[in-house]
């Protein structure tokens, strides 16, 4: 059984909605940053071998925008599931983390939310949770595109929660 | 100008396909890409497989700006529109190819994109080493509180085990801690310097005081230690260099005894010479020059700038020598009283250290008036009051009543400035300050204290004496941490009592 499932990547620029979809469908990373326009479209396919389901997974890399309200939606139409991402080092891309995952949850009530704190290897596990007070409460996963951990865990988790 | 985004507008080019329910391609044109009729359109780009769900719902438009696509290894940025129909009627997509118009608006969000990361990172970067300082801060200065008592524990028993009955190896293994402790204490104090200098929580605080009557002080030390070591001290001071400045005399101090005792330790043989010289000199101010010039080992060339940063000495020894910070602090020093020090210095020959200061020069150079020491009782007194009064009816006045307190030392001055000197000099229980003193008021004087680096000194407590007392000028000195407030006329009683509190809560 072959399914296919939308994924929309959304966050602040520059927090590496871009360097982790790369590092999810090619397993490549580079340091240059560079800005993502309107959007970009990639597909991977996966298998989940305990539900023995290949699962196409489509994803939606949009522009980074520091307010979400001023997202196109026509890009969220048919979304399966949502990847709020925030770089863990800049608290302007978390600052308003809790105000954008209610306009998400407004705009797309069934809709699931992964949260995501990017750029991991930057930081310490003391520095998380010192700052869990700012955003450790709904962030689900802290991951680094440029270290590729827990990326694949994140797509995976992601793939095997859609299809059951 | 306008022909830069005209251009690319002109050359805007589209191309409608048209799509079955099922989302194959019924027609279309080849402007941009092959018609690809026959095909599944999401066979083109993953893009397309959002718009399979759309097709068959009626009569709606939907619009997709700025998509980014790769068809025939060909990149697009285009807008689509789809309109669809009835479910006998394919729906209309009509993609509009804007690669051209959506690189300038790339290029625009690139450059505003990467200057915001970068001005937030740095706020942030900002905030994260405010934190670590002030985590290094608090951290210096617990650590070096926890650490002092100790040490000073250590220095007690020594002392006590020193009057007792040792046989000779013991008495050496005893100097030999008391000297590793001492040491241990300098290189404590050097690092609670170096942190405050770093950290800007230290101050400079000046005063009206005598240069030559301190560096006289200073030589007479130092002459001592040179004469120990076998090393002979010369001291040189130009005629023309002031008498009394105003200054920041500890500070002042630090400097020359840093660079003395540090040409004591790297010269074994020969002579260490201090010298001041007054290079300009005008009414107000004067620069002068004070060099220490030795015999010493030298410092190679390429150490010379080293040997100004922390915890670096010569040879790289650092085991009988102290943490390497002196000069460092003497550099941080000189730099924070806004003068120069350079440094010549040749191997086995010595070096020669010259520091360039401005200072302020007192407008009175005439001798303070001698300060009047009176001892209350002739046994051995317990507690040190000095008064800073300039009226002598008011000396005698509370000279009487300070009597009564019995066991009492009292050094008399008359301005603020010989208040300073005194506290330097030794140690006092008690200051009773007139409000309105010469040179430097009582509540200048109080301020010179609570910011000095001197625990027995910035922790004295003060008494004010105020030839007007008012309810608001009590609250004004306590404010600024004045620990009791008399008025005049004395009641004897009063101040007796005020006194007495004072001194048994200092006691306990």
């Amino acid at each position: 059984m072959k399914v296919s499932k939308k994924i929309v990547l959304l966050g602040h620029f520059g927090v590496g909605k871009s360097s982790l979809i790369r590092r999810f469908v090619e397993n490549t990373f580079s340091e240059d940053y560079k800005v993502t326009i309107g959007v970009h479209i990639f597909k991977k396919n996966i298998t989940i071998p305990e539900q023995g389901t290949d699962v196409s997974l489509v994803i939606w890399d949009l522009e980074g925008n520091d307010d979400i309200t001023n997202t196109r939606l026509s890009y969220l139409l048919g979304t399966h599931a949502f990847i709020y991402v925030y770089d863990v080092t800049r608290p302007a891309t978390y600052e308003s983390l809790e105000s954008e995952i209610n306009f998400l949850k407004e705009k797309q009530k069934n809709t699931s939310i992964t949260v995501v704190g990017n750029k991991e290897d930057l930081v310490t596990k003391a520095y998380l949770k010192q700052n869990s007070g700012n955003f450790g409460s709904l962030t689900d996963l802290y991951v680094s595109a440029k270290t590729g951990d827990k990326v694949d865990l994140l797509f995976s988790n992601l793939a095997e929660a859609l299809i059951k | 100008m306008l022909q830069t985004y005209t251009i690319p507008y002109k050359e805007t080019t589209n191309q409608i396909l048209l799509i079955s329910n099922k989302g194959i391609i019924v027609d279309a044109q080849s402007i941009l890409f092959k018609n690809y009729i026959g095909k599944a359109i999401q066979s083109l780009h993953p893009f397309f497989e959002t718009l399979i769900n759309l097709l068959t719902l009626k009569n709606k438009t939907y619009n997709f700006e700025c998509i980014n696509l790769e068809i025939d290894n060909k990149h697009y940025t285009l807008d689509a529109v789809l309109h669809t129909n009835n479910s006998k009627e394919p729906s209309a997509l009509v993609i509009q190819d804007l690669t051209k118009q959506y690189i300038t608006y790339q290029k625009a969000a690139q450059k505003r994109n990467v200057a915001e990361i970068k001005a937030q990172l740095l706020d942030y970067n900002n905030v994260i080493l405010q934190e670590k300082e002030a985590f290094k801060n608090s951290f210096i200065a617990n650590f070096s509180h926890e650490i002092k008592m100790p040490v000073n524990t250590i220095n007690g028993f020594v002392s006590l085990l020193e009057n007792t009955n040792l046989e000779q190896s013991q008495r050496y293994n005893l100097n030999v801690i008391k000297n590793t402790n001492d040491k241990l204490k300098t290189m404590i104090n050097d690092i609670i310097d170096i942190s405050k200098i770093e950290t800007g929580r230290f101050s400079i605080l000046p005063i009206r005081y005598n240069l030559l009557e301190e560096l006289d002080t200073i030589t007479t030390i130092y002459s001592q230690k040179c004469k120990e070591k076998g090393l002979i001290l010369n001291y040189n001071i130009d005629p023309e260099c002031p008498k009394y400045i105003i200054a920041d005399k500890y500070r002042l101090a630090q400097i020359v005894n840093n660079l003395i005792g540090n040409a004591i330790k790297f010269t074994p043989t020969g002579s260490i010479e201090l010298s001041a010289k007054c290079v300009t000199k005008n009414n107000n101010f004067a620069t002068l020059i004070f060099c220490v010039k030795d015999t010493g080992i030298g410092i190679n060339k390429k150490q010379i700038d080293a040997i100004f940063n922390g915890f670096h000495q010569v040879n790289n020894n650092l085991t009988n020598n102290g943490a390497g910070l002196g000069l460092a602090i003497t550099k941080k020093l000189v730099h924070a009283l806004d003068g120069k020090i350079d440094l010549k210095s040749e191997i086995n020959k010595g070096s020669e250290f010259t520091v360039t200061l401005d200072f302020k020069i007192a407008p009175n150079q005439k001798e303070d008036k001698v300060i009047t020491k009176t001892s209350i009782t002739t046994a051995k007194n317990d507690i040190k009051i000095l008064l800073a009064e300039p009226l002598r009816g008011n000396q005698e006045k509370l000279l009487k009543i300070i009597s009564k307190l019995k066991n009492c030392d009292v050094v008399i001055v008359e301005n603020g400035d010989q208040v300073i000197e005194e506290l330097y000099k030794s140690t006092f229980n008690l200051l009773i300050l007139n409000l309105k003193l010469p040179t430097m008021d009582g509540i200048d004087t109080t301020r010179y204290i609570r910011h000095s680096d001197y625990k027995n000194i910035n922790k004295i407590p003060i008494v004010i004496i105020s030839e007007k007392p008012s309810k608001e000028e009590e609250n004004y000195c306590k404010e600024r941490r004045v620990n009791s407030y008399i008025g005049k006329p004395f009641d004897k009683a009063e101040v007796l009592r005020k006194l007495k509190y004072i001194i048994q809560k200092k006691q306990a």
